[in-house]
């Protein structure tokens, strides 16, 4: 008794092999009732469509992306120029304020610099001289809005955060 | 026949498919491969740029909000030589508005250098200037479009800040400039230009939009709040430039200072300069130290040091305002003679009239008797000798030889004791004699009242430097020099007001090792209202040629100075303000 072992088929035949299944399959489909084709031709046609409303979507986001981000450059340019245009207004303010301008103003005015023998001095009842000058201020620089987390943190991770604070007791840690 | 043309068709597709197959991995390959990684980070170095964001500099302000330097916008003004068409008329206009010459910018934009993409015609250019040019080039691009007439096409401005000083020359010794590289030179801008510049930020700039992120901020350099009053400044300078014109004198300095806090409320040295022109400061100035003389110039002081010589030997217990002595116009020690300014003797004397008529011999006694020890280590305490660590860039150290030195000789204690052979700065002459104002307490000068950053204030509290001598000597020495001026009839008497001061006439050494014949500095000290001193003024004269004397020269400085000053420091006459301290 003797055996042979079967040839291994090559790869080309495998994949002519795979094409000639499909080309069978679709003619079978193709002697298919008419209304299984229909209904197969509609779920393509809605596989189809919903891939075109992702394309569109994404396509959608990516433009509005892309116009935001165009904005951002102006806003950030126009944030640069508001910048220069303050530091211009305070010291062009500052120049009409000068020492040197001002006293030429007061001249032309007809005022002139007091002189000591000039002065009188009275008694003004709840009169506090000033004790020095302040520049503190409220408005100090905070932080970027992009760097809130919102802008960076995953929806999940935001969810898990949102349900951490909601099962928080209320008043917090004593 | 139908079974033929499946074959050919399933041939075709089985072709067809093996192309698809083919190229879809090809891509894969090519994807995927060295090369594209390569060719992939060549792209991103063209799809942004690192920028450095500089901060805008923080603003320096006087002590009532006034701003002393600020920023304004100038622009760079350059071509973009790929949008360039007509050379001549960009040549032309930057000749026409900028005044630069047209051969040299025809030639650079017309033969640029290999690779250039860029160049930048000019920098800084004032607003002024970069609008008139930018007019120019849309009125030009109009007549483009109809005419196609010349053009400006390329020419492009890039906007940036630049320090500016809104009070040009005012506290300009004081200030110091900023370069166009943005470092500080002297003064404050020198001193505190790490805090002012703030810190730069060099980010990733995206040029795609899908890309665009929020850059992030490069806050604002910290904003300086000095000690110096804007109008006490002004009217101290405009005193001391007349008085240098007048006097004809090389230059003049003064300061003001609060004698309780440290706080100076005004410092002037001639000559001045523009901030705005920092480039004339070589035309000003031959050397650093003469862009503030107050800190950055030592010289021999006279006999305004006299006063802590007089402060040291009442707190060391050596004599008392009433100790008299027998003047005989000389005093020999180590080998040479003391004489007085007029050579002459002045009999019986007591310390008030020590000081009152400036004896040198009185002086060089004093020292003697409190021995070398005694008196170096009052002047040391005193910081004759080291830097007071004013907050200005420059300061001089001074000089001051004690016994050890190899050029200190015995007669040098004498010398030292009347203002010879130690050398001062005008500023460390006022801080030793704060002492003398403030109870026995040496305050540190300061010109920083406080900072302010991100909306934060710090101010800059008052520092003792030490207490050299004790509350009742300062007060006793105040009183003599006060009953001094009284009794000279002093010019620097200012009716209403009790001041404390002592002049200063000072022999010039040259370098041959003699004093000048034809040369002084005339210097002037003084304080008051002697029971609350309020204000403490150094005047100082550098060589005048109208008069020999400081109590001619420098006396009537101080004057002026003090008449102003009770004016703007609202510092109402001694009867007044004692009325009004009193219990009602």
């Amino acid at each position: 008794m003797t055996t042979t072992s079967a040839a291994k088929p090559g790869k080309t035949k495998r994949v002519f092999a795979a094409y000639a299944e499909a080309v069978q399959t679709f003619d079978s489909a193709r002697s298919m009732p008419l209304n299984v084709q229909r209904q197969w031709v509609i779920l393509f046609a809605v596989v189809i469509a919903i891939v075109a409303m992702v394309a569109g979507l994404y396509l959608d986001v990516t433009a509005r992306a892309a116009i935001t981000g165009r904005e951002i450059q102006k806003l950030e340019l126009a944030i640069a120029f508001s910048a220069r245009t303050n530091a211009d207004y305070e010291t062009d303010y500052a120049r009409l304020m000068s020492n040197q301008v001002m006293q030429a103003r007061a001249s032309q005015a007809g005022f002139e610099m007091l002189d000591r023998e000039q002065v009188d001095y009275m008694v003004v009842p709840g009169y506090l001289p000033a004790s020095g000058i302040t520049f503190a201020s409220s408005l100090a620089e905070t932080q970027s809005v992009s760097g809130a987390p919102e802008y960076h943190e995953s929806l999940l991770t935001w969810l898990a955060e949102a349900a951490r604070e909601a099962s928080a007791p209320l008043g917090g840690l004593r | 026949m139908r079974q033929q043309n499946n074959s050919r068709a399933k041939f075709l597709a089985v072709i067809f498919a093996i192309f698809g197959f083919v190229a879809i991995a090809q891509m894969l390959r090519i994807q995927y491969s060295p090369q594209a990684a390569a060719l992939r980070e060549q792209g991103d170095v063209y799809a942004g740029e690192y920028r450095t964001l500089y901060p805008e500099r923080g603003q320096i302000y006087d002590r009532s909000g006034y701003l002393l330097a600020g920023n304004s916008t100038v622009y760079e003004v350059g071509v973009s030589l790929q949008d360039m068409r007509n050379p001549h008329s960009i040549a032309l206009a930057m000749s026409a508005v900028l005044g630069l010459s047209y051969d040299e910018i025809f030639q650079y934009i017309s033969n640029p250098p290999d690779g250039a993409v860029y160049l930048v015609l000019k920098d800084y250019v004032s607003s002024e200037r970069a609008q008139e040019l930018q007019a120019t080039k849309k009125r030009l691009d109009e007549q483009y479009q109809t005419k196609g007439d010349a053009t400006l096409a390329g020419l492009n401005f890039s906007a940036h800040l630049q320090r500016s000083y809104p009070e040009y020359e005012l506290g300009s010794n004081v200030i110091g400039f900023v370069t166009r590289e943005g470092r500080g030179y002297f003064g404050v801008e020198e001193k505190y230009d790490d805090l002012l510049a703030g810190v730069p930020v060099t980010v990733w700039v995206p040029q795609d939009p899908n890309r665009a992120i929020e850059l992030p901020k490069a806050p604002k350099g910290t904003d300086l709040v000095l000690t110096i009053d804007r109008e006490i400044q002004a009217a101290v300078e405009q005193i001391l430039v007349e008085a240098v014109r007048e006097t004809q004198s090389k230059s003049g300095t003064v300061i003001v200072m609060n004698p309780k806090n440290g706080e100076i409320l005004a410092m002037v040295s001639t000559p001045q300069m523009d901030l705005n022109e920092f480039w004339t400061y070589t035309d000003t100035y031959q050397y650093a130290s003469d862009f503030n003389r107050a800190v950055s110039t030592q010289y021999e002081p006279g006999s305004v040091i006299k006063i802590l010589t007089m402060a040291a030997a009442i707190d060391s217990g050596v004599v008392a305002p009433g100790t008299t002595y027998l003047d005989m116009g000389y005093y020999e020690i180590g080998g040479g003679y003391i004489y007085n300014w007029d050579k002459g003797a002045w009999g019986v004397q007591d310390m008030t009239g020590c000081l009152q008529n400036s004896l040198n011999v009185c002086m060089a006694r004093l020292a003697s008797q409190m021995g070398t020890e005694t008196y170096y280590t009052y002047m040391r305490r005193f910081g004759i000798g080291r830097p007071t660590g004013i907050d200005l860039a420059g300061e001089a150290v001074g000089r001051l030889k004690t016994p050890g030195d190899a050029d200190w000789y015995e007669i040098d204690l004498a010398t030292n004791s009347f203002g010879q052979g130690v050398a001062v700065t005008p500023l460390q002459m006022l801080t030793a004699a704060s002492a003398l104002a403030n109870d026995g307490r040496m305050v540190y000068p300061h010109v920083l009242y406080g900072m302010v950053n991100n909306g934060n204030q710090y101010n800059t509290p008052t520092q003792i430097m030490g207490t050299p001598i004790s509350p009742q000597t300062a007060r006793t020495v105040s009183e003599m020099l006060a009953i001094g001026m009284e009794r000279g009839e002093s010019l620097a008497q200012v009716e209403g007001y009790r001041l404390a001061g002592k002049t200063g006439t000072a022999q010039i050494p040259t370098d041959s090792g003699y004093y000048s014949p034809d040369e002084i500095n005339a210097s002037f000290i003084g304080w008051g209202p002697v029971d609350n001193p309020q204000f403490m003024v150094y005047v100082w004269l550098e060589k005048p040629e109208t008069d020999d004397w400081a109590s001619f020269l420098a006396t009537p400085v101080f004057k002026e100075v003090v008449e102003k000053l009770v004016v703007l420091m609202d510092i109402p006459p001694d009867v007044i303000r004692q009325q009004l301290a009193g219990p009602p």
